[in-house]
């Protein structure tokens, strides 16, 4: 029997009460092709938990995924839960009810596992949120046999040591394969009946599964990370049998279960990423969910390929998902078809992080289109240059407008950032755009980029100003749109060391480039410098940090990654009680011998490539594509055991 | 060639607004293949319209939506689906068929209860509805404060109220619009049965006329009402 017995709520209550929310449709389910099933006939429970609104959690591709992997097996039923907006959350508390799945309305806690999708650090009190709501307690400690196990993936997984005390497990790179063998050792380990430490070593013992409270970790008296090493655990002489003698892999065997320790276990020093070799065999979703009410990303998503190796120096996303696995064109439109036809949706996504990356892009598009008759292709994450203005052509965008993103005004910002475009792609590509019938181009740019001068940030003006003035001698009025968010440091970057810049110095120069933008057609759009203040608080933040996320929470953070949600007195007023400085975590240079809280972690690309990269940023050095045949040695394919997959 | 399409929404369906009701029966005809007239232009949009929206919340038992069949397209349609049947199609089992494709693919709480063809030339169709009968249900009331708060509401020569939108707020004579509320005894939730005249495609909600009941002595939370449109008077 799976799961912790607990009634749900049933339709007719709810019902009752759902005309007093916002937009009810989000919790009611009903969609098409989502799966519900008899939970007594299934051996694990799973809930799929995305620590946001419905409607973005409905646009993320990477929960579909999970959801058709894990609903693929006969023995498991994997239902939904998102975050309730504050008018659910009061309706939940006033009738006393506990948060509930989507399909079979049953309480989070009578899951057997829950399993978090991190995206952003904002969202860090949203999952404290759903666990307090559904009735599981906040930290892993407190959790008892009957609790459910709580597990988390996603990008921010590579370095949540902030939200460790409240998971029991995190996993690591890419779930399509993980995911079920986390599903197969829960089970594994249910049919042993044994405590929830054995639980906890066995995941441990999964490649790519982290179970943080399996390691300790030890602080300089500056606060910063002495070091992270796994903490030996004595496990009952049945237990150490029997899970010393299931890992097949002898030299973890003999590195986890010492022979001058018997009966202790002890969690391997480093987590590695998980990969999968193939994109072009994965896992696929043919029956994509459809919800009922608009989600963000109104249209179905083909991943076209996963890893991008521009190189671009700021960005998580390019050395986290690495190496390159592509799919064949003969797939992709395969796929596109099938979706189109299950969703009923007239436009196809074409997803990956740089689309006109993708080998055979020209072959492709012109695939979907003889393919896919009156459906539309959309490309986002296009290139700054003529030839990605060329595709956005081919794919008849110009109603829409076209959004390119040259991340930095300089020349000199953009060769510290590896952001491979020079000043000429970039006006060649607007001269182009404008000859196409694209009047709208909204640009993308960051400051508070290392390095950055004043001269960097009015270049952001001047470039849209000589974008602006090209349409104008070409006789047309158009639009350029700035869109500026401020830099934050990520893990797993070579930028990973440098401090973010103050909310002040944000401030004055985003004024700067305002004073720079005015004019007919001309449009700045910014982000709030206190979004960008705690996110780099929290995105390279240790375990000390719980404290002030679980305080934050029941003071009412929630939502913080909304604009106009994000309290920031509550979260200054936290960090002065719990006796943390955040300017230690978003302010501080680090140095380069520092053990940074997220060391034992193996992303796959090495620490010494992220040092040159580091050291090439200063001199201005470009680091040119791995793509283009030149290994450029960040050692992701000899550490993880893979290889770029171009087709 | 329009087709009338008749439907119920109702159970989880019933949290929908008109919008997204519009959204789901657009995408639930191209998963059905219907060979649905495009417009021009652009970015072509299938010809279907839809009428007398109800608002999230309300479930409705006879709710219309028209659909304009491209004639080449359904012959194409008609082959598709008669694939190995080796029988000629008749008109009669275009629409049998057109209903069974389109069930298959709805989404739950929604129904299809009937199909027809309307001739070329009939007027509108939203001008043709002259009222609509709503059931509601209140739970845990006074049922004789209710009952004397209905009758004061229906002795007024006009019941003002303000509607609140987005950028404005409007206001409408409720009474105008009400033609009958009865409320049935003896029922547990305590249910009334409320005619609402629409007039040019202008009606008013139940809900505010619930709400209204509140100057005659009855506080009710629309929130937590029931409302179902039982029935479209035509004319």
């Amino acid at each position: 029997m799976p799961g912790n017995q607990q009634t749900p709520i049933t339709w007719n209550k709810l019902r009752r009460y759902l005309g007093k929310v916002e937009k009810p449709a989000r919790y009611t389910g009903g969609e098409i092709n989502s799966v519900q099933k008899d939970p007594q006939s299934v051996d694990v429970l799973f809930a799929l938990a995305f620590p946001d609104v419905y409607e973005v959690g409905m646009s993320h591709l990477g929960s579909q995924i999970l959801y058709a992997v894990l609903n693929g097996r006969d023995d498991v039923s994997c239902e939904r839960v998102y975050a309730p907006w504050h008018d659910m959350e009061s309706l939940l508390k006033e009738k006393g009810w506990p948060l509930f799945s989507i399909e079979n309305r049953l309480p989070l806690s009578s899951f057997d596992i829950v399993g978090f999708s991190l995206q952003y650090e904002l969202a860090y009190t949203n999952v404290l949120m759903m666990l307090d709501l559904g009735g599981i307690p906040l930290r892993s400690k407190h959790r008892g046999p009957r609790d459910p196990l709580v597990i988390a993936g996603g990008p921010c997984a590579m370095a949540a040591e902030p939200i460790a005390d409240f998971i029991d497990a995190f996993a690591l790179g890419d779930g399509e394969e993980l995911s079920l063998e986390i599903v197969d050792t829960y089970k594994a380990w249910k049919a042993t009946g044994r405590s929830r430490l054995d639980l906890l070593v066995m995941l441990s013992l999964v490649e790519g599964v982290y179970v943080p409270s399996l390691y300790d970790v030890k602080y300089n008296c500056d606060g910063t990370v002495a070091g992270v090493s796994p903490v030996p655990v004595r496990l009952g002489d049945e237990s150490y049998k029997s899970i010393k003698a299931q890992t097949g892999d002898l030299s973890l065997q003999s590195a986890c279960f010492p022979e001058d320790k018997p009966g202790y276990f002890v969690s391997p020093s480093s987590v590695k990423r998980r990969v999968i070799k193939s994109l072009e065999d994965a896992a696929f979703i043919d029956k994509p969910l459809v919800p009922l009410i608009e989600p963000i990303h109104d249209r179905v998503m083909v991943e076209i390929f996963r890893g991008c190796t521009q190189g671009c120096r700021f960005c998580q996303a390019g050395t986290i998902y690495r190496p390159v696995r592509e799919r064949t064109p003969e797939t992709i439109t395969a796929y596109a078809r099938k979706l189109l036809e299950a969703s009923g949706y007239g436009e196809v996504s074409l997803v990956s992080l740089s689309s006109a990356d993708y080998s055979h892009i020209e072959e492709l598009l012109s695939r979907l289109m003889t393919g896919c008759p009156g459906s539309r292709v959309s490309l986002p994450s296009l290139r700054v240059d003529s030839f990605s203005v060329e595709l956005a052509k081919m794919l008849g965008a110009s109603r829409t407008g076209l959004t390119l993103a040259p991340e930095a005004g300089s020349q000199r910002m953009r060769d510290i950032i590896n952001k491979k475009v020079t000043e000429e792609d970039i006006l060649s590509a607007a001269g182009n755009a404008f000859s196409s019938g694209f009047a709208h181009i909204k640009l993308y740019f960051m400051i508070g980029l290392p390095g950055e001068a004043d001269e960097d940030v009015t270049a952001i003006a001047d470039l849209a100003k000589k974008i602006r003035q090209i349409g104008r001698d070409m006789g047309i009025r158009p639009t350029i749109v700035v869109s500026v968010s401020g830099f934050v440091p990520k893990p797993n970057t070579p930028f990973q060391w440098e401090p973010c810049i103050q909310p002040e110095e944000l401030r004055r120069r985003q004024k700067l480039l305002r004073d720079g933008l005015r004019g007919p057609g001309l449009n700045y759009k910014y982000h709030d410098v206190e979004h960008t203040w705690l996110e780099a608080v929290l995105a390279r933040g240790d375990r000390k940090l719980a404290g002030a996320l679980e305080l934050a929470y029941e003071r009412g953070a929630r939502f913080d990654a909304w604009s106009n949600h994000l309290d920031i007195d509550i979260w200054e007023q936290v960090f002065h009680d719990t006796g943390l400085d955040p300017a230690f975590y978003a302010h501080r240079k680090r140095d380069a011998e520092e053990t940074l809280p997220w060391d034992h972690l193996d992303f796959g690309v090495s620490k010494q490539f992220l040092l040159r990269e580091r050291e090439k940023a200063r001199n201005g050095i470009i680091t040119s594509d791995c793509r283009a045949g030149h290994c450029t040695g960040c050692g992701v394919c000899l550490n993880l055991g893979v290889e770029m997959s171009l087709k | 060639m329009r087709v009338r399409v008749k439907y119920k929404k109702g159970d989880t369906a019933r949290f929908l607004s008109h919008l997204d009701m519009a959204r789901n029966l657009r995408m639930a005809l191209a998963r059905a293949k219907w060979p649905v007239a495009m417009t021009q232009g652009y970015s072509p949009k299938m010809k279907v319209s839809f009428y007398a929206p109800l608002p999230v919340g309300t479930a409705g038992d006879e709710e219309y939506m028209d659909v304009i069949l491209d004639d080449e397209g359904i012959a194409g349609f008609i082959q598709a689906k008669a694939k190995g049947a080796g029988k000629r199609a008749q008109n009669s089992d275009v629409l049998v068929r057109l209903a069974r494709a389109l069930s298959d693919v709805l989404p739950k709480g929604i129904a299809v209860s009937g199909l027809y063809v309307v001739p070329d030339g009939k007027p509108n169709f939203e001008s043709q509805i002259r009222a609509s009968l709503y059931r509601i249900e209140v739970e845990e009331v006074n049922t004789e404060a209710l009952s004397s708060a209905i009758e004061e509401f229906l002795a007024q020569e006009q019941v003002l109220f303000a509607v609140q939108r987005p950028k404005q707020t409007k206001t409408v004579d409720l009474r105008r619009f009400v033609e009958k509320i009865s409320l049935v005894p003896g029922l547990n939730p305590a249910t009334l049965f409320m005619k609402i005249r629409h007039d040019n495609g202008r009606t008013v909600r139940p809900q505010w006329v619930i709400d209204s009941l509140s100057r005659f002595g009855m506080g009710i939370d629309t929130g937590e009402i029931t409302v179902d449109r039982l029935k479209l008077y035509l004319e």
